[in-house]
């Protein structure tokens, strides 16, 4: 079993959308996938759920019904006068996109999202209130290994084959936890100037997450493994990416995935009002089918980088 | 200028360029004694479209000033690797499409040695800042 954060500091690369298709794809391939919300713009959420059943049926928009997202879980974890949800009595029942994966034991589960998640950040904080300076490191890596210790123990039961966290284009508490209970990190990134400082950003803060949480958490170290950047949104001329954007696909420091997603507004744009995503689409039309293509050679890159079998 | 004159002036222009485009290693052996030029001649084509990269451009040399972009500490020092690599533009601008650069014929000189400085060296230090030292390994 893997837990994998999708993450980039830098917002608009396409994160949401690579997600979405790769639980598709790894579901269609007969693995059981748990997918998990943790960015408050809901956009992986309403890839799979009308954003009117997820404010009537869900709470998540804090206007009606009780509510059933992660931010219910983090309320819980950050109030002692609040129960703190299973996570499993989060997963979003009967999800459109079933519908389109074969009988093949393959399935998406999703635990949705939250506009209020964005605040959660100052409810944590108060856990921290009151603890005395000497203790506030142990503390806060404590915080920060809550999801591992929670989803950890959820998922091995429920046997998932892959988790694939959402996470924000930020490094707040909400990303932390992510990150510490992830086995791997995945990185898309658009080949521009700005998203590849991006990523030097996101290493940097990775770094310095691991190793405040490994000499002050005092439970076992963490060795999430950044698994690559996943190239996005390609402009393809002549057979191959722009020279523009190639001259941003070099980089030496850091693994990089060798399939790319190229951009295309035309069915990724639609996608997610349909619930379905693209790569479950029988496009006959051969542009269309390439992208189905980059997404299936992606997924199986996944799988060996990130050692699901 | 007679023709002759001219002439003249083209030969020595094309020596000094073959010296200038050598390795050191290349002139190291030259000083030596070690290496003996060997002089051909061949009919002018009509311009540099469709021209071959000259032997002192190969692939080897070229990924040799790559290597000494990668341990570049400086821009400028990358700056001074390139202009003493690459003096003249033709080569210049064979290196950058070996890195695989957006470059055009007509760019000036300096545009592309600041391209090439950019895309390794520069990219180099400005991840090194922002990293702070972490790595992805």
């Amino acid at each position: 079993m893997q837990i994998v954060s999708v993450i980039n500091y830098k917002g608009g690369v396409g994160k949401t959308t690579l997600t979405a298709n790769l639980a598709a794809e790894l579901a269609f391939r007969g693995k059981r996938v748990l997918l998990l919300d943790m960015d408050a713009q809901c956009s992986l959420t309403f890839s799979f759920v009308t954003p009117d059943y997820w404010r009537d049926e869900l709470g998540g928009d804090g206007t009606t019904g009780s509510d059933k997202t992660i931010k219910s879980w983090f309320d819980g974890i950050g109030d002692d006068d609040l129960e703190t949800p299973e996570l499993g009595s989060l997963i979003v029942p009967n999800l459109k996109v079933a519908e389109s994966l074969p009988d093949n034991g393959g399935k998406i589960d999703l635990i949705p999202s939250h506009l209020g998640l964005i605040n959660v950040d100052l409810d944590l904080a108060y856990m921290l209130s009151g603890v005395p300076p000497g203790r506030v490191k142990r503390q806060l890596a404590k915080v920060y290994g809550l999801l591992r210790s929670h989803l950890g123990k959820y998922v091995a039961e429920a046997k998932y084959d892959i988790v694939l966290i959402d996470c924000p284009p930020n490094f707040n508490i909400v990303t932390k936890n992510a990150i510490v209970a992830s086995d791997g990190i995945l990185i898309p990134a658009k080949p521009d100037y700005l998203s590849t400082l991006g990523i030097d950003y996101l290493v940097r803060s990775y770094g310095s997450l691991v190793k405040e949480f490994n000499t002050g958490s005092g439970s076992d170290d963490i060795h999430p493994e950044i698994l690559g950047v996943v190239f996005t949104m390609i402009q393809i001329h002549g057979g191959q990416p722009i020279r523009a954007q190639r001259d941003y696909m070099q980089l030496s420091n850091i693994s990089v995935f060798s399939s790319q997603i190229r951009e295309n507004k035309t069915i990724f744009a639609s996608a997610p009002e349909d619930g379905i995503p693209v790569v479950l689409h029988g496009y006959k039309q051969p542009t269309y089918s390439s992208i189905v293509s980059e997404i299936e050679s992606l997924a199986v890159e996944f799988c060996e980088k990130a050692g699901v079998k | 200028m007679s023709a002759q004159q001219s002439a003249l002036g083209n030969l020595l222009a094309d020596v000094a360029k073959a010296v200038r485009d050598m390795s050191d290693d290349e002139f190291e052996k030259l000083v030596k004694g070690e290496l003996r030029p060997s002089i051909s001649f061949k009919e002018r084509g009509s311009g540099i479209k469709g021209r071959k990269p000259s032997p002192i451009l190969s692939e080897e040399r070229l990924r040799s000033i790559q290597t000494k972009l990668d341990a570049a500490r400086t821009r400028e020092e990358g700056h001074q690797i390139v202009q003493e690599a690459f003096p003249m533009k033709e080569g210049l601008f064979i290196f950058a499409k070996f890195l695989d650069l957006p470059v055009q014929r007509k760019d000036k000189i300096e545009k592309i040695q600041d391209k090439i400085v950019t895309a390794t060296v520069g990219r180099r230090l400005s991840s090194e800042a922002i990293r702070g030292g972490y790595s992805a390994k």
